[in-house]
């Protein structure tokens, strides 16, 4: 069973941690912060003094290089009088982007190397190396592990209305695989099976959140076709095939994640194994087109599923006719992630298909 | 947005995969409204082209007139100089070899596709590489049969699904060669995809709303799919107004409707008698159908 922990002292210990760690920055690194978020002071020009050095920031600062021909593509190339502008040797200046590439703070782009333009690229690319873990220390982790509060459980606020959301929640296979009526697109062997590439990565979701109490290993962020290729090329992924991709997430079966991906028919980004002590997405996760029924007459009354619900879903309580207290999982709440389907040894509950296709848009679409 | 949530699939901002739509990068709603519109064109403008008719499920209600249908199609495709398969799916029906006027029934084509078949490793193949004792041929029109359950011990069909998948999967058409597949009777196997990689599906809708609720629930199920092609033929209507009823009716669960078969006395009488399919009206209207699929003018 899952060690539960109180997600706000989880974060008073974080924030006690940043507190001592206290250390002053450079402006440059203020000015950098504010292109990709604006408005903090605090976090986000200590985690680009984390990536980048004093010597390192100038380059990035001065990115993307003016000088570069067009016609060179897609590259981490600089031009001899960019070099010579900086006042740096050439060689120098195209290994610290290649470790900076490698950190995720700079990316090959169209116009040559160039910082992340948004958080969130920074976010999911800065997170995923686990070979700086150490030259990064712990600070840097805690710091992107604050910006998000304290981790509690997604309630049903959270969630936004209709198509308005940036992921969804795919059932776990074994608790659909016999249900009628189940499309590709919720078919987790299914759709890593139908991707050309696949690499795993360390998650930086759970990196992220070094306090975090799931237990779920770290690598378990499954990355898809030019993802994959992005991650290998950084050398923060594993090239696996659709087979070995399949048998991690059945081994996730007896870990407490919830497969979430992006909300859309066609998934060609990745298939995540979340859970909220480490995880934002989950939050927003729209529900899958199943919700979860028990059957009380052979519900042991156990409350393993009540424990293993991450969206406050189940709930014991009496039924008319039936002794004890038998477990219930709300249909208004339930997102329909499977987990405690899975874990039912009573075979008391069942997966029922509740939302038409068009539950699930065909691509993502926030308005 | 960023990174890992792009629509495309680009891993970051200003890939090659990236179309600067903006979505990644917008901060206000007017850039989200103006970067989904961007998406939705280049979507449009990059949606794999239809292609044409030549793998065609049919599918139904029990009853509702499928293995009928998929003889007359048969007959009317081959009579448009296409080389007709017709693969039998269902595993519980007998009828199909004998309408389509086989006399003795080829050996099941499962038993290659079992755990030690010679098929099951093997990425494509094609009519050619089929042992003649698995197909039955008459007049052009070849016939394979997935399998069929006669002992009541042998279990659940679900393998028999799974090697009808893999089939039609895996068979490769040449040219002009079309495959006809006679589906089971309801969803089970949408369940078990065997409908994927078909690029047609016809649902047969006799007058009865039962009828109607399960083509409205396989438009849907293979609209997920990804398969466009998918519309309604309209069985045994007694009248004009039966026919304008069920086609209301599917209209207001937005299934097409690709024809309409009147009530034929004649084929009430062979499918009684258990004769190969023969009649000239019946002929005729599915004949208008398979030339509107050929022609590719209803989508």
């Amino acid at each position: 069973m899952t060690k539960q922990a109180d997600p706000f002292k989880v974060y008073a210990k974080l924030k006690a941690r940043i507190e001592e760690n206290q250390f002053p920055v450079e402006p440059i690194y203020l000015e950098l912060a504010n292109r990709i978020f604006p408005g903090d002071k605090e976090i986000m020009p200590r985690i680009l003094a984390c990536l980048a050095n004093a010597e390192q920031i100038k380059i990035v600062a001065a990115l993307p290089d003016p000088n570069l021909p067009p016609s060179s593509g897609r590259s981490l190339e600089i031009s001899d009088s960019f070099a010579s502008t900086l006042g740096m040797d050439k060689i120098l200046i195209m290994q610290h982007i290649r470790e900076l590439y490698e950190k995720g703070l700079v990316f090959p782009t169209k116009k040559g190397p160039a910082m992340a333009r948004t958080f969130i690229q920074l976010h999911d690319a800065a997170l995923g190396n686990p070979n700086y873990d150490k030259s990064l220390g712990r600070i840097y982790y805690d710091l992107w592990g604050s910006i998000e509060g304290p981790m509690t459980k997604p309630e049903p606020a959270n969630l936004p209305a209709g198509h308005a959301s940036e992921f969804r929640v795919v059932p776990r296979w074994p608790s659909i695989k016999d249900v009628p009526g189940v499309q590709p697109f919720e078919n987790a062997p299914a759709l890593l099976k139908s991707r050309s590439l696949i690499a795993v990565l360390r998650c930086g979701c759970k990196a992220a959140h070094t306090d975090r109490w799931c237990g779920v290993p770290e690598e378990s962020c499954l990355t898809l076709d030019r993802t994959a290729e992005y991650n290998l090329d950084r050398k923060t992924g594993r090239k696996i095939s659709s087979d070995e991709a399949i048998s991690i997430i059945e081994k996730f079966d007896r870990q407490p994640t919830v497969h979430v991906t992006v909300n859309q028919r066609e998934v060609t980004q990745l298939l995540c194994n979340c859970h909220y002590c480490c995880c934002l997405a989950i939050k927003i996760a729209q529900k899958s087109r199943f919700i979860s029924v028990v059957d009380p007459a052979k519900c042991k009354g156990c409350k393993v599923c009540v424990e293993r619900c991450q969206f406050q879903a189940t709930t014991m309580k009496t039924f008319d006719g039936i002794k004890g207290e038998k477990a219930f999982s709300d249909p208004e709440i339930c997102r329909g992630c499977g987990s405690c389907n899975i874990i039912c040894k009573s075979g008391a509950r069942s997966m029922k298909l509740v939302r038409p296709v068009e539950h699930v848009p065909e691509t993502l679409s926030i308005y | 947005m960023g990174l890992f949530h792009c629509p495309l699939g680009s891993p970051y901002y200003d890939d090659d995969a990236c179309i600067d739509c903006g979505l990644c990068y917008a901060n206000t709603a007017e850039e989200k409204v103006e970067a989904s519109r961007r998406i939705r064109e280049y979507m449009k403008a990059h949606a794999p082209r239809k292609s044409a008719v030549s793998k065609i499920a049919v599918c139904g209600k029990g009853g509702s007139g499928k293995t009928t249908v998929v003889t007359l199609l048969a007959l009317a495709l081959k009579g448009a100089g296409r080389k007709v398969i017709v693969i039998d799916a269902d595993e519980s029906n007998p009828g199909l070899g004998r309408m389509l006027g086989i006399k003795g029934e080829p050996q099941a084509l499962s038993v290659l596709f079992n755990e030690d078949g010679t098929f099951s490793e093997r990425e494509r193949f094609s009519m050619d590489d089929i042992p003649p004792e698995f197909v039955a041929a008459v007049d052009g029109i070849r016939f394979i049969m997935v399998g069929k359950i006669l002992d009541p011990f042998q279990g659940c069909a679900c393998s028999l699904a799974e090697s009808s998948r893999q089939i039609v999967e895996k068979l490769e058409l040449k040219e002009n060669e079309a495959l006809i597949l006679d589906m089971e009777a309801g969803l089970e196997s949408f369940g078990r995809g065997v409908e994927r990689q078909a690029d047609t599906i016809l649902a047969i809708v006799e007058p009865s709303l039962e009828s109607i609720i399960v083509a409205g629930r396989i438009a849907q199920m293979a609209q997920g799919m990804g398969i466009g092609r998918v519309g309604a033929i309209l069985n045994k209507m007694s009248s004009q107004n039966v026919a304008t009823h069920t086609k209301q009716e599917l209209e207001k669960l937005a299934v097409k409707i690709y024809g309409v078969l009147n009530f034929s006395p004649g084929l009430a009488a062979i499918a009684l008698e258990g004769k190969p399919v023969h009649d000239r009206i019946a002929a005729e209207e599915v004949g208008i159908i398979a030339a509107d699929l050929l022609k590719n003018s209803i989508n």
